[in-house]
């Protein structure tokens, strides 16, 4: 039988959550395109390619979200370094907090036993 | 379609190649989305191939040009077709919220490039490294003032400079300033108010003592 998560669905959950997932990176500490991807590998997201990482941080930085700032590095290329701004922390609060409530909502359906009925906020 | 990293062809030819490769399989969008995309792709790319010494292939590290492409257009969101939204004022939202948060934007642009200036990431951060040395300061400022101006008989005597039993007063100074750190440290709900007081005690002190040393010029 084949697993119920197919590897496309798995795609497809990380590509819904890697706005907040890059946002939550780079509010621990900035960071340049190479190590975001390093960093979010190391977190679990093994599977996260280069292109939706450069592609989420192109849109997150054109969406008003991100500022940058050029580096020069001894042993390359200068590296253009990511940092949240204050639109970026609100739109991390802001979906951290959609995200903690989707999660509980899908941990409650999946966790046996009857359904508990969820405290609306 | 262009070639792809030709063997004998040299990085930057390289990197050339896989972004004609990528923007070849890109280009059924419309082209400010095709820029938007592919707008800083030379940069990052470079970055990624100076990541290692070894000549590892740009398509051996991310994969296939038209791979690459398909990821990058999976980064669009839904209505590929119009612009990106961008939250700031020309977009129409409210213009309280914008104004808190151009003026937000700019502290943050300030923070980055007043800390680039001084070889740090952010001046908020030279800011936090330099706190202990002012705690230091103004320890040693908050005995000053007592020092000249009550025991010394005001006037506005700098004790620092004062040839009386310099050990029991450096020892002074050091108790001040270790104190002052300690306070700085120090967590609760009241301890920011305690430190903003201790700083305008300081300040106001050195203030008092400057004053009443050039009184006579005014």
């Amino acid at each position: 039988m084949r697993s119920s998560l197919s590897p496309v669905d798995r795609t497809q959950l990380l590509k819904g959550v890697l706005d907040i997932a890059v946002l939550a990176v780079l509010k621990e500490e900035d960071g340049y395109g190479y190590d975001i991807l390093r960093r979010l590998r190391q977190a679990g997201f093994h599977d996260v390619g280069d292109a939706s990482v450069y592609g989420t941080l192109r849109r997150l930085f054109q969406g008003g979200h991100l500022v940058t700032y050029v580096v020069p590095s001894d042993s390359g290329p200068h590296r253009k370094y990511y940092s949240l701004n204050y639109s970026g922390r609100v739109q991390l609060d802001l979906a951290a907090k959609t995200w903690t409530d989707f999660a509980d909502t899908m941990s409650s359906l999946l966790s046996p036993g009857p359904a508990k009925p969820r405290k609306e906020t | 379609m262009n070639p792809i990293s030709p063997a004998t062809g040299t990085r930057d030819d390289e990197i050339a190649h896989y972004i004609a490769a990528v923007e070849d399989s890109l280009s059924d969008l419309p082209p400010h989305i095709r820029g938007e995309l592919i707008g800083d792709l030379v940069d990052h790319l470079t970055e990624i191939a100076g990541e290692t010494t070894t000549a590892v292939p740009l398509a051996a590290r991310l994969g296939p040009p038209e791979g690459y492409a398909a990821e990058l257009r999976a980064t669009l969101p839904a209505r590929t077709a119009v612009p990106m939204p961008h939250p700031l004022p020309h977009q129409g939202f409210a213009p309280a919220r914008t104004a808190s948060m151009d003026w937000a934007d700019a502290v943050d642009r300030a923070d980055l490039a007043l800390g680039g200036f001084a070889g740090y990431p952010r001046f908020s951060e030279l800011c936090r490294a330099l706190r202990p040395g002012w705690w230091a300061l103004r320890g040693a400022l908050l005995v000053q003032f007592p020092l000249s101006y009550f025991l010394l008989g005001g006037g506005g005597h700098v004790v620092l400079y004062s040839s009386i039993a310099l050990l029991p007063l450096g020892l002074l100074y050091a108790a001040g300033a270790l104190a002052s750190i300690r306070l700085g440290r120090m967590r609760g709900p009241n301890a920011a108010s305690i430190n903003v007081l201790a700083g305008i005690a300081a300040l106001g002190g050195v203030l008092v003592l400057v004053g009443s040393r050039f009184s006579y010029l005014f």
